[in-house]
């Protein structure tokens, strides 16, 4: 994932590099802990023989509440595993924007052929794996219609994969949260494609793959699917 | 981690068609949103939409408005309403593709205009193509890929859905949220009806052609290549649907 280390040309990495890396790990570790928080608000409700997307709701949204007025999310919630609930086939526990409404796709019928969430990476690796991961960046046309970094963690209910809950961040907040680091680096934030999450080359844009050979030095940002390039 | 951005409203492919409104003609406003939606495929068929109540609050407009707008949609033939303990109005797309609805639909345009949004949509596609090319890496590729219809499938509701999914996907590739709510935009507005041919065997034929080339093309990083696959799938589309048109007239 993103602890591919290359030899770099530049030999140790610089401590402003490190703190880059570290500053990134951090804010995706403070995501990753409040969303535990929002998983082990839902075990109770998610252990109840045919739960109701009504009874979801009721449960998730004060525990989403506190989830977004605590960081600087754009969205966050729970979805649910398809066929978990009783009454949806598909549904997302979303809420989202400056007046956290909630989704108002969340009435997917299963007969009508919704966009299957199950195989989009900010679902399917987290269940795959049993671990956290962020997906991204990449325009959530599906939910938000945004640039956004992902982060999702697995539900697991008595050894079944029930739904994950995740928390949107904007490209936009990203980059003010993580700008100055990552000039003060030189670095680049890459995901496990090695696309761009934030340069300190202007001309590098959000989004561009970057190629082998420009690839440098990556030092992994802890266990996240993320590395700061240098060098 | 000091500066501090507050999240901002942003709109969205769904959620926006739930959105409070102005005033004027509020009644025909909401009508004309969840039929756009509705024949965009934004809103699926046979997917559940909310009550006249929920509606109503989604939308800051007073019950009446919402009954208002749910009846024409009625009437139109795009929901149909059920009663009972699953009650409730649902999409039917199905009478989108209703030859006499799409005849309608057709004959009312000149053949400028159709030209004119066949130009629009194929020159912002194509963009999106090269773009994606570029950007899109191998997982990328492979959820394109499995979106299209198994290599037996015929059913022209499928290829719709199909082609309606990867064209979106194609823009998202491009990074840019703005030109994805574009693409979102063009697909409400002409989406339908250019995948009207998709009724015929063998345009699906064409289309599995053209839809191969373009995943070739991506893998490959080939812009161009993506480009005219893009391209020749959408000129091929307007050509089959001027012919429609010229025979409507």
């Amino acid at each position: 994932m993103g602890s591919l280390l290359i030899e770099g040309t530049s030999g140790a990495a610089s401590p402003a590099a490190l703190a880059c890396a570290r500053d990134v790990e951090s804010y995706f570790t403070g995501v990753i802990t409040a969303l535990e928080v929002v998983r082990d608000g839902l075990v109770e409700v998610c252990s109840r023989e045919s739960l109701l997307a009504a009874d979801l709701i009721a449960a998730a949204h004060p525990l989403t509440r506190d989830l977004l007025a605590g960081l600087p999310l754009f969205g966050g919630g729970f979805v649910a595993a398809p066929g978990f609930l009783a009454d949806q086939h598909l549904y997302l526990a979303w809420w989202q924007g400056e007046e956290q409404q909630l989704l108002a796709q969340s009435t997917l019928s299963g007969s009508g052929d919704p966009v299957d969430y199950s195989r989009v990476e900010w679902y399917r690796t987290p269940v795959e794996s049993g671990r956290a991961h962020v997906t991204g960046p990449f325009v959530d046309y599906v939910c938000s219609d945004e640039y956004m970094l992902t982060t999702t963690i697995p539900v697991e209910v008595g050894g079944r994969v029930v739904g994950v809950v995740g928390a949107d961040t904007l490209l936009d907040t990203f980059e003010s949260l993580m700008l100055r680091a990552v000039r003060d680096a030189d670095a680049t934030v890459v995901n496990q494609s090695f696309r761009v999450v934030l340069s300190a080359d202007p001309r590098v844009p959000t989004g561009r793959l970057v190629s082998p050979e420009r690839r440098g030095e990556a030092i992994p940002c802890g266990s996240l699917p993320l590395s700061v390039l240098v060098g | 981690m000091t500066a501090t951005s507050s999240p901002r409203h942003g709109t969205r492919t769904r959620g926006a068609i739930f959105a409070p409104l102005e005033d004027v003609g509020r009644a025909v406003r909401v009508e004309q949103r969840l039929a756009d939606a509705i024949r965009s495929g934004v809103l699926r068929d046979g997917e559940r939409l909310p009550s006249e109540s929920e509606l109503a609050a989604m939308l800051g407009v007073a019950t009446v408005t919402a009954r208002e707008a749910l009846v024409s949609l009625r009437a139109q033939g795009l929901i149909t309403t059920t009663r009972g303990r699953n009650g409730g109005s649902y999409v039917t797309r199905a009478n989108l593709h209703d030859p006499d609805a799409q005849a309608a639909r057709l004959a009312a345009m000149s053949r400028v205009e159709l030209h004119d949004r066949g130009t629009l949509h194929l020159v912002i596609l194509t963009g999106c193509a090269e773009l994606a090319a570029e950007l899109a890496d191998a997982p990328d590729v492979d959820l394109l890929a499995s979106l299209l219809p198994a290599d037996d499938d015929v059913d022209p509701g499928h290829w719709r859905h199909a082609d309606a999914e990867l064209h979106l996907t194609l823009a998202a590739l491009s990074q840019s949220a703005r030109m994805t709510r574009q693409v979102v935009g063009l697909e409400a507005d002409f989406g339908a009806l250019l995948r009207q041919p998709l009724g015929d065997p063998a345009f699906q034929a064409f289309t599995r052609a053209c839809h191969h080339d373009l995943l070739t093309a991506l893998r490959a990083h080939d812009g161009a290549g993506a480009r005219d696959a893009v391209r020749r799938q959408l000129a091929g589309a307007l050509d089959e649907l001027a012919v429609l048109h010229a025979s409507y007239r």
